[in-house]
């Protein structure tokens, strides 16, 4: 992961309500975490299940019956 | 053609079996696939690691693979700790008074014993589920109705 030192000025009620919600410590962590969750949303908000997984319900079957 | 069938309601997050994936994909019904993609949007759709090792094994080639597993680490998950093996016997013994322990396979009980720890819904399409349920705490929910996709 590739970190970069920045100085910002940070909304200190958001912040503390971020740092709440994700259950961290400290300003980069509650920063990183946040970010972070931004951009899993967003990979959520964009899947497609007819576009992004591949295969059939027969398939899920026979993995299991050799599994 | 038969009438689109109605997908379950759900109230909140809930582990969904492999099956139901490839299920929503059924190109006669588009609206399930658009269904499928709200609940994931809105953080309705958790996995466990047993559900990725069999998604991305449908993945068709290397970067199909790699892109889905990518993906599915934005998912919510269930954990699968040790005690879940434990309670998969369990599971499977309550089943053998009808003889079902013979059909139902680990993978259900597995999925079953984790939905069941993590008292979270498991939306399914698969009868087993159903016998399983009978047999233990699982809240188990049909994806759509029982016979609804052959």
């Amino acid at each position: 992961m590739r970190m970069a030192r920045t100085t910002v000025d940070v909304d200190e009620e958001a912040l503390e309500t971020a740092r709440a919600e994700l259950g961290t410590t400290g300003l980069s962590a509650t920063i990183n975490a946040a970010l972070r969750e931004v951009a899993r949303r967003r990979v959520l908000a964009e899947f497609d299940v007819t576009r992004d997984l591949d295969g059939t319900p027969a398939e899920v079957e026979e993995g299991r019956r050799s599994g | 053609m038969s009438a689109a069938p109605e997908p379950v309601r759900l109230e909140r997050p809930a582990l969904f079996d492999t099956g139901v994936w490839t299920w929503a994909r059924d190109r006669r019904f588009p609206g399930l696939a658009r269904w499928f993609n709200e609940q994931v949007a809105t953080g309705r759709v958790l996995i466990c690691e047993l559900v990725v090792l069999e998604l991305v094994r449908l993945a068709a080639n290397e970067s199909r693979a790699r892109e889905l597993a990518a993906r599915l680490a934005a998912f919510e998950s269930v954990p699968m700790p040790e005690g879940l093996w434990r309670r998969a016997r369990e599971l499977q013994l309550a089943l053998a008074p009808e003889g079902d322990h013979r059909r139902v396979k680990a993978a259900d009980l597995l999925l079953s014993a984790a939905a069941e720890s993590a008292a979270v819904p498991l939306v399914h399409y698969d009868r087993d589920y159903a016998r399983i349920a009978a047999a233990g705490e699982l809240d188990q929910r049909w994806f759509v109705p029982d016979g609804a996709l052959a």
